[in-house]
């Protein structure tokens, strides 16, 4: 069951991503040869935010986000055990209070428009609360399945930082 | 004791934010310190729209904003920055003292929360700069003319006959350099700000709109004033919107000369062409009865 | 101070473990939270969305992509074998190949921690087999990877542009200078190392023309593609955020149709590969932007201009002041936050003293970049240690003669700003 969903999530981070890409390039091309489709760069960033915040779900479910481990690696592992705690702790009061405040506001501003592609701004702010959501889901999975240590830290350090 | 945060997009050196640093002077000043007012230019609170959801929700800002960012909420106050609503830009104050007007700002508070304070703060009257001469609606076909993104500046520009481009107003003046756009519409002001003259060579005065702005604040927060402070923080924002319109009319006419004297080429154009082109806007943006419960107060300005 | 203490939290929690987005988040939320703010707290969540609605920044996720599409659609192999044929007859032949390779892959990848992680895999076991010591070969490679950022594209330079409002065509083109001289400044000390340790060529000639001309041509249409870049900047065809989707476009054409190695599965892959990179990277970001409000309503960028502004007797003394700053904050912070933090601080800072943003841009992003390549904490020295099994020890004493080499290209770029600038300038006009 999870299994699935997993996978139903990474093919929708794929089109996500894909439509990202695509809707770049056809505003850019567009305007190039002299008809403008104003509506591009809109439809862009909204598809960024969706696949912003799939992807930074897909992170956490690896326990993957970037930290600095350097002070936890040092200390003994009871230590270790209690920030962790104090950590996972204030992430997920965190997600649960922005993605509830995030609720509020997309539902507040359905009636602000984007501009050019007159859609809803709102559905840019639902990709807050809706990431949150999911971030909290995945974060309570790899406590429950990994244990406090490996929550936010993957198993093998072979993370890749992109910058 | 209370703050306000005064919003604008433009820079610090433009006359509208000078006019509100004075102004936060006075208001603290009258109001003996009760009321400490700071002055935030160039969009650093967020762009207009950004800034607008914040004080729908409460925050204590004062934004300065056109009456487009206001049509989602109330439809009819879209009409203050529709094309070739008055011959001049004074004439707004018609429109402002108006009951119908009165009526439409008190909707917009009910309804979204956003008390508009005063709409009196002349930017400039919109014109058209582009790469090649305009004398007429025809040389604008295919010209490709940034404009905000807002449903009715796209309509305007493209019933006047251009391409509308919505690009951010930071990016306009390399986009133009570099060729991925032909023109802009902008006010005098602001185009030298951004040294346009650098990059185009015409000016058509085109005139197609008198972009007045209003302070928008939270209905919220000002009705948890003293009636004395809201008549300060009233009083003073509109006599300093009367001083930001006279300063910009001022260095909208001396920018004009530098453009020239930069070698900007100034086309007049017949305005009766233009007009014919636009009462299609005011059907697209459902405004035909505001504009014929604004008549009797704007005269036959353009029937 | 308000903002001070909020940064503080954020350090607080960076350095307990939290994930370096949620530290700030949290951090933030916290001001919102404080009686003495008057805004309301959905204000943060607000800036939180706001943050992602910034043409510009689609680059960064765009560029992510082409580092990913590029080593599966064969263009990373073909850039090698040049850089060997090119370099492999010199005195440590193949660690003056890895920097080659740097400065070739800088044409279409935009980040520095991915080139040194690829290098890694491909070069580790190969450079250990030749003698070389893991710490010099992880030291070498790490920071080699600064060549790749600095020539464009960079995805340090987008992000600052973002941030700072400064042109990214601009800063783009300035960073190509500072490039080829990082790139001379690692070779000369790569070839001092080699002479005293002795470290053997590969080649046992120096190559023919003609297999110059090979391998140049087998990578023809990779090299090419920073041509397209700024031609296609400079000419309007698209702007500088835009430019990340034709390279996309570029690499599946490369790949798909002239090499023909990249298969949809591996273009699959990759889409995942980079959303992940992605909601890592822009995760900060978004949590940054509520940051930056806190930073902006408290007004420290005017009070930091007013503070330093006349203390400081001339351009280059603030300038070397802020670097030696950058230094030491790069060193433990990593490079993102670092930009993300204080670009909207610094930047109206060195603006007010006369400096040229675009300068100070790559000045700026070559020091924070380093920062990663440095203890205590350095997100490539990490990735390269990690991936090479080198002691962060031996890392760091092989390391120093390379740092001290960037130290010295950075200190040539803040005195000569003519050498920086008149690319851009002669390119895109005062
Ligand atoms: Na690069
Ligand atoms: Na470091």
């Amino acid at each position: 069951m999870w299994k699935v969903l997993d996978r139903a999530e990474e093919v929708l981070a794929v089109i996500l991503l894909g439509g990202t890409v695509a809707a770049v390039f056809v505003g850019a091309t567009a305007r190039a040869i002299g008809r403008p489709f104003p509506a591009a760069p809109e439809i862009a960033q909204l598809l960024l935010i969706w696949t912003c915040m799939i992807g930074a779900d897909l992170v956490m479910k690896r326990g993957d986000h970037i930290r600095i481990g350097a002070i936890p690696d040092m200390v003994s592992p009871r230590i270790r055990a209690a920030m962790h705690l104090v950590c996972i702790a204030c992430m997920t009061l965190f997600l649960a209070y922005v993605g509830w405040l995030g609720w509020k506001l997309a539902m507040s501003n359905w009636a602000r428009e984007m501009g050019a592609s007159g859609l809803s701004y709102g559905w840019v702010t639902l990709a807050l609360p809706v990431g949150c959501a999911l971030m909290v889901v995945s974060l309570m999975r790899r406590l429950a399945t990994r244990g406090l240590l490996y929550s936010i830290e993957p198993k093998a350090h072979e993370q890749e930082y992109p910058l | 004791q209370t703050q306000l945060a005064l919003s604008s997009s433009q820079p610090s050196t433009d006359p509208l934010v000078i006019a509100m640093e004075e102004a936060a002077t006075r208001i603290t000043e009258r109001s003996e310190g009760e009321i400490r007012v700071t002055v935030y230019p160039s969009s650093q609170l967020g762009s207009d729209n950004d800034v607008l959801e914040q004080i729908r929700n409460g925050a204590s800002i004062a934004a300065l904003v056109d009456a487009g960012r206001l049509a989602p909420f109330k439809k009819e106050l879209g009409i203050l920055s529709a094309p070739y609503l008055v011959d001049d830009w004074t004439d707004y104050k018609a429109i402002t003292d108006s009951p119908v007007y009165g009526e439409w700002v008190e909707d917009l508070a009910a309804s979204s929360g956003i008390r508009l304070l005063n709409y009196n703060w002349f930017q400039g009257t919109r014109q058209m700069f582009t790469k090649n001469p305009v004398n007429g609606p025809d040389d604008l076909r295919g010209v490709r003319v940034r404009t905000i993104d807002a449903p009715g500046w796209l309509a305007t520009v493209n019933a006047i006959g251009a391409t509308a481009v919505p690009l951010p107003w930071s990016e306009v003046y390399s986009a133009l350099q570099l060729g991925a756009i032909d023109g802009a519409e902008a006010q005098l002001t602001g185009a030298y700000g951004i040294k346009l003259h650098e990059v185009v060579k015409n000016l058509a005065f085109t005139d197609h709109v008198h972009l007045v702005t209003g302070l928008a604040t939270s209905e919220t927060w000002f009705q948890s004033l003293s009636p004395e402070h809201q008549a300060i923080v009233t009083e003073e924002l509109a006599a300093a919107g009367d001083r930001a319109s006279e300063a910009t009319v001022a260095k909208g006419e001396e920018v004009l000369e530098e453009m020239k004297a930069a070698g900007v080429t100034v086309t007049e154009v017949d305005l009766d062409e233009f007009k014919a082109l636009v009462p299609g806007v005011y059907e697209e943006l459902g405004l035909v009865e505001a504009r014929e419960a604004l008549t009797p107060y704007i005269g036959t300005a353009q029937q | 101070m308000i903002s001070l203490m909020i940064l503080c939290i954020a350090l607080g929690f960076m350095v307990i473990g939290m994930p370096v987005a949620f530290a700030i988040g949290v951090a933030s939320l916290v001001y919102f939270l404080l009686p003495t703010t008057f805004m309301p707290e959905v204000t943060a969540v607000q800036r939180i969305v706001a943050a992602s609605q910034s043409f510009p920044l689609l680059a960064v996720p765009l560029f992510i992509l082409v580092g990913h599409l590029m080593n599966g659609s064969g263009i990373t192999m073909r850039m090698m074998t040049l850089a060997t044929t090119l370099a492999g007859w010199m005195r440590g032949g193949l660690a003056q190949a890895s920097t080659l390779l740097s400065a070739l892959m800088g044409g279409i990848s935009g980040s520095a921690v991915a080139d040194a992680a690829m290098q890694s895999r491909i070069l580790g076991e190969p450079m250990a087999r030749q003698g070389y010591s893991r710490g010099f070969t992880g030291a070498l490679l790490s920071v080699g990877g600064l060549i790749t950022a600095t020539f464009p594209p960079s995805l340090g330079l987008i992000l600052y542009g973002f941030m700072g409002e400064v042109s990214i065509g601009r800063l783009f083109i300035a960073g190509i200078v500072p490039g080829v001289m990082l790139t001379i400044a690692l070779l000369i000390v790569t070839a001092v190392i080699a002479r005293r340790r002795n470290y053997q060529p590969i080649n046992d000639r120096r190559p023919t023309w003609s297999e110059v001309l090979t391998a140049t041509r087998a990578s023809f249409w990779a090299i090419l593609f920073p041509v397209w870049l700024i031609v296609g900047i400079r000419f309007g065809l698209f702007t500088p955020s835009e430019a990340g989707a034709f390279a996309v476009v570029y690499a599946l054409i490369v790949g798909g149709l002239i090499y023909r190695e990249l298969s949809l599965r591996d273009v699959v892959d990759a889409l995942v590969a980079s959303a992940r990179d992605i909601g890592m990277i822009m995760l900060i970001i978004f949590f940054s932007g509520a940051f930056g409000y806190v930073i902006t309503f408290e007004r420290v960028p005017q009070t930091m201009a007013e503070l330093t502004l006349g203390v400081f007797s001339s351009k280059e003394v603030l300038l070397f002041v802020i670097a030696a700053f950058l230094i030491v904050f790069g060193m433990a912070i990593e490079a993102t936050v670092v930009v993300m933090l204080m670009t909207p601080i610094l930047v109206p800072m060195v603006v007010a003293a006369g400096v040229d943003p675009v300068h100070f841009g790559v000045v700026m992003m070559t020091l924070v970049t380093f920062g990663g390549m440095t203890p205590p904490v350095g997100v490539s020295m990490f990735t390269v240690c990690g991936i090479l099994k080198c002691s962060f020890k031996e890392y760091t004493v092989e390391m120093l003669p390379f740092g001290l080499a960037v130290l010295v290209v950075v200190a040539i770029m803040i005195l000569f700003p003519g050498l920086v600038m008149f690319l851009p300038n002669a390119m895109m006009g005062g």
